[in-house]
C-alpha cells in the first residue's frame, strides 16, 4: 500500500512499510521536515456561521445551541490542516444537548440549595470536589473521541487518581504554600490534559519543564502589578474591589464621578486582564505544545507575545465598539495566528498511524458522562 | 453520473489514498484508487451537513472516510437522496447568503431587544418580590460598609439640625404607612456633594450637603424622602443589582461559549442596559415621590425645588451624555413633578 502524500513528495519511502509499526527506530536516521498547519478559515465566511446559529438557538429557546455548538467547532476544526488534510469534528448534538440538560440542572440545584440553606454550601463543595477528576476525564475523552484527522480519532485515556493529583492535589499544595508551588501545579496540569491524549493508537508524549512556568508566572507577576496600580488610579484612587460601582444604590441626582471612575475603572481591569492572560498563554502554550511528541514527530509552537497582544488589544476594542458583532473576525484572527505559529516536525510520514483501540465503553456511567461536554481549553 | 476526486481513509491507518468516487444512476457509489475499488449504496453514507468551505467528510459503514473540497458535487449526490436524508442542508442555505445572515442578526436583534426591554425587568421584579428580606438587609448593610469605606464620612451636621431632619423622616414614614423597616443615615459625602441614596434593606442615606444645601425647606427635604422611599418600596436596588447581573450571564449565553470574548462583548453593552434601568428606576421613583406628597398634602413642586438647588449645586461638573446617564435629564424631571404640581394628579408611565 502506497500512501499519496501530496506535499510529502520530499519524504523517503517509509523505513518499514506496515500498519503496525508507527514509530521509526530511534537510530535510525530518518531526515526530518517541517510540515506547516495551515488556517484557512475567514472572518466573513464565519460570521454568517456564527450568527444563523444565534438567531436559530433564540428561536429554539436553546435547543438549537447543541447543533449550533458543533458547527461553530466544525468550522474551526475544519478549516486546519496539516498537508492539506482537514481536522473533523464529530459530536453528536444529543449528547451534546443531554449533558447541557443535566449540567443545567446540577448547577440549578447547586445554586439554589446555597441560597436557601447558606450554610451547606462549604460541604456541597466538599463533595462535590472529589467529582472533578471523574468529570474533567470525561469531558476530555468525548471531546477527544469526537476529533478526527486523516480517518483515524483522537482518544483520551484518563485515569482517576492521577487526575485527582494533577487537578486537586497540586492546586491544593500550590495554595497552602501561597502560590509558591502553584506554577508547578500548572505544569502537573498541562502535563496530564496533554499527555494523556493519543491519536489513534499512539499516545501523544508530553515533557514541559517546570523553569517556563515559574518564568511565565514571574513575568505574569509584575504586569499583575503594574495594572492594578493603574486600575487603583482609574479609579480615582479608591480601592478597585470596593467600588461604589458595585454598591446597589439608587441615588436622587446622578453621581458624576462614579460614571466616569466606573468607566475608567473597567478599561483598566480590561487591559490588565487581556494583557496577563495573553502573557501566561503565549509563553505556557510555546512551552507545552513544544515539549509534545507523538511517533516521534515533534510539534514547534512559537507564537511571539507582541505579536499576539496586539492582536487581542484590537480584538477588544473592536469587540466593544461593535457590541460582540466583530466576535466571529476576532476568532478567526486569533486561531489563524495561532494555528499558523505551529508547525510540525516530522520524521518520516504522517501516513502511519494506525487506529487506536475502540473506546472502553463502562456502563456505569457512559450516558452522563459522555454527556458532560465542558470547555476546557488546552 | 456524478463523480467527484477525494481523499480515501481506510479508517486502519492515517494513509491517504487518492480515489475517484462516482455515483451511478441506481444510487450506487463506486471508489476507484491505486489498489482500491470499492462500491455501495450511498444511503449507507454518512454525510457531513455541509458547512461554508470546510471540506466534507462522508463516512462508509466500515468506519473509512472520504474527505474533499468538492462540496457542489457532494451536494449533487445528496440532492438524489430522498428528502428526509437532507434535513440540515437548510441551515447551510441559511449560512450561505448575506441576506440570511443579515434576517438572522436582525432577528437576534428584536429578541434581544425585547428579553432586555420587557422579559427581564418583569422576571426581575417577580424575583425581588420573592426574595426574603433578610437578603435584602445583608446586601444593605454590605453596601453601606462599602461607602462608608469610601465615599462616605461621619455627619458633621449640628445636632438640632440632624435633629429636625429626623423628626421630618419620622412624620413622612407615617404618611407612607410603611411599617417595614425604614432606617436614616446621615453622612458627610464632600467627593459626591449634595445628594441622598436608597440601599437594599431600606436604608437611606442623606448627605450633609444636601441638608444644608435645602436648608429649613421642609417641604424640599420631604420630596427628597420621598424619592428615596419610592425606590425601597418598590425594591429597586435588588432589582437593579438582579438585572444587570441577568444581563450579562445573557448576553454571555446568547454570543456562545463562556469564553473572555463574550465577556468582553458584555462591557459596553451592560453599561448601556444598567444606564437605561437606572434611568427608569428613577422615573418611578420620581412618580412615587409625587404621590407621597400629595397624600402628605404637600406640593410636589418641592420635589422640583430640591432637583433644581441639587443641580445647581453641583454646577453642571462632569456631565455625561444621555445614554450613559443614570438618571433622566433634570428638566424632563422637573417639568414632570410641576405638571403634578397643578393638576394634583400622579403622572402616568411613559
Amino acid at each position: 500500500m502506497n500512501a499519496d502524500e501530496p506535499t510529502g513528495a520530499a519524504a523517503p519511502p517509509n523505513p518499514a512499510d506496515g500498519p503496525t509499526v508507527a514509530t521509526p527506530p530511534s537510530g535510525v536516521s530518518v531526515p526530518a521536515r517541517e510540515v506547516p498547519v495551515v488556517f484557512t478559515g475567514s472572518g466573513g465566511e464565519y460570521f454568517r456561521v456564527w450568527i444563523v446559529n444565534i438567531a436559530l438557538s433564540l428561536l429554539t429557546l436553546g435547543i438549537y445551541s447543541a447543533w449550533a455548538k458543533v458547527r461553530n467547532r466544525r468550522y474551526f476544526y475544519g478549516h486546519t490542516t496539516v498537508e492539506g488534510i482537514a481536522f473533523d469534528y464529530t459530536a453528536d448534538p444529543i449528547a451534546i444537548l443531554k449533558g447541557r440538560v443535566i449540567v443545567v440542572g446540577a448547577l440549578l440545584t447547586y445554586s439554589l440549595t446555597a441560597s436557601v440553606w447558606p450554610d451547606v454550601e462549604p460541604v456541597m463543595f466538599v463533595l462535590a470536589l472529589p467529582l472533578v477528576p471523574w468529570v474533567v476525564n470525561r469531558a476530555m475523552a468525548f471531546n477527544a473521541r469526537y476529533s478526527a484527522h486523516r480517518g483515524l480519532r483522537f482518544g483520551f485515556d484518563g485515569s482517576y487518581w492521577p487526575a485527582f493529583r494533577a487537578l486537586i492535589g497540586w492546586p491544593a499544595l500550590g495554595i497552602a504554600t501561597f502560590g509558591l508551588l502553584y506554577p508547578l501545579a500548572v505544569q502537573r496540569r498541562r502535563r496530564y490534559l496533554m499527555g494523556q491524549h493519543r491519536f489513534g493508537s499512539s499516545q501523544a508524549r508530553c515533557e514541559p519543564t517546570v523553569g517556563p512556568f515559574y518564568r511565565a508566572y514571574a513575568g505574569a507577576s509584575l504586569i499583575a502589578v503594574s495594572g492594578l496600580a493603574l486600575i487603583v488610579v482609574a479609579s480615582g484612587g479608591l480601592d478597585p474591589f470596593e467600588r461604589p460601582q458595585d454598591a446597589f444604590a439608587c441615588s436622587l441626582a446622578p453621581v458624576s464621578s462614579m460614571v466616569f471612575y466606573t468607566l475608567a475603572g473597567t478599561a483598566a481591569t480590561l487591559l490588565t486582564f487581556i494583557t496577563v492572560t495573553t502573557y501566561l498563554q503565549t509563553r505556557i502554550g510555546n512551552h507545552v505544545w513544544s515539549r509534545t511528541a507523538l511517533d516521534g514527530h515533534r510539534f514547534v509552537l512559537a507564537m511571539q507575545y507582541r505579536r499576539m497582544l496586539a492582536i487581542q488589544l484590537t480584538n477588544a476594542l473592536l469587540i466593544i465598539a461593535t457590541l460582540g458583532l466583530a466576535i466571529p473576525w476576532a476568532k478567526v484572527r486569533t486561531t489563524r495566528y495561532r494555528v499558523q505559529s505551529m508547525h510540525l516536525v516530522v520524521a518520516g510520514s504522517l501516513a502511519t498511524f494506525t487506529a487506536g483501540p475502540r473506546a472502553r465503553e463502562s456502563a456505569l456511567g457512559q450516558e452522563l458522562g459522555d454527556a458532560i461536554d465542558l470547555d476546557l481549553g488546552l | 453520473m456524478i463523480s467527484l476526486t477525494a481523499r480515501y481513509f481506510d479508517g486502519r491507518t492515517s494513509a491517504s489514498h487518492q480515489v475517484t468516487a462516482s455515483l451511478h444512476d441506481d444510487g450506487t457509489l463506486r471508489l476507484v484508487g491505486a489498489g482500491i475499488d470499492r462500491r455501495g449504496p450511498l444511503t449507507a453514507v454518512r454525510i457531513a451537513d455541509r458547512l461554508g468551505n470546510v471540506p466534507r467528510a462522508l463516512w462508509l459503514p466500515d468506519g473509512a472516510k472520504l474527505e474533499t473540497p468538492d462540496n457542489d458535487a457532494v451536494d449533487a449526490m445528496v440532492a438524489t437522496l430522498p428528502p428526509g436524508r437532507r434535513a440540515l442542508g437548510l441551515v447551510h442555505r441559511l449560512e450561505r447568503q448575506w441576506r440570511f445572515a443579515l434576517g438572522a442578526l436582525a432577528v437576534t436583534a428584536v429578541l434581544a431587544f425585547l428579553g432586555v426591554e420587557y422579559v427581564l425587568p418583569a422576571a426581575a421584579e417577580r424575583v425581588a418580590m420573592l426574595a426574603p428580606v433578610e437578603l435584602e438587609h445583608a446586601l444593605g448593610e454590605e453596601t453601606l460598609e462599602a461607602l462608608d469605606g469610601t465615599l462616605f464620612a461621619p455627619s458633621e451636621l449640628p445636632p438640632e439640625t440632624a435633629g429636625s431632619v429626623i423628626v421630618r423622616f419620622e412624620h413622612l414614614r407615617r404618611a407612607v404607612g410603611f411599617d417595614a423597616a425604614l432606617r436614616l443615615e446621615l453622612r458627610s459625602a464632600p467627593a459626591i456633594g449634595a445628594n441622598a441614596f436608597a440601599l437594599p434593606g431600606g436604608i437611606l442615606v442623606v448627605t450633609d450637603e444636601l441638608v444644608t444645601l435645602l436648608e429649613d425647606d421642609y417641604d424640599a427635604l420631604a420630596a427628597v424622602l420621598a424619592h428615596e422611599v419610592g425606590h425601597v418600596l418598590e425594591r429597586h436596588s435588588l432589582r437593579a443589582a438582579l438585572q444587570s447581573s441577568a444581563t450579562a450571564l445573557l448576553i454571555a449565553s446568547v454570543l456562545g461559549d463562556v469564553t473572555s470574548l463574550s465577556g468582553l462583548a458584555a462591557t459596553l453593552p451592560t453599561v448601556l442596559v444598567d444606564a437605561r434601568y437606572s434611568r427608569r428606576f428613577e422615573a418611578d421613583a420620581d412618580r412615587e415621590a409625587i404621590r407621597i406628597l400629595l397624600r402628605m398634602g404637600v406640593s410636589p413642586a418641592a420635589l422640583a425645588t430640591a432637583l433644581e438647588a441639587i443641580e445647581r449645586s453641583h454646577g453642571g461638573a462632569g456631565e455625561v451624555p444621555g445614554y450613559l446617564s443614570s438618571h433622566p435629564p433634570t428638566a424632563d424631571r422637573l417639568e414632570r413633578a410641576r405638571a403634578a404640581a397643578v393638576t394634583g394628579r400622579v403622572p402616568g408611565k411613559d
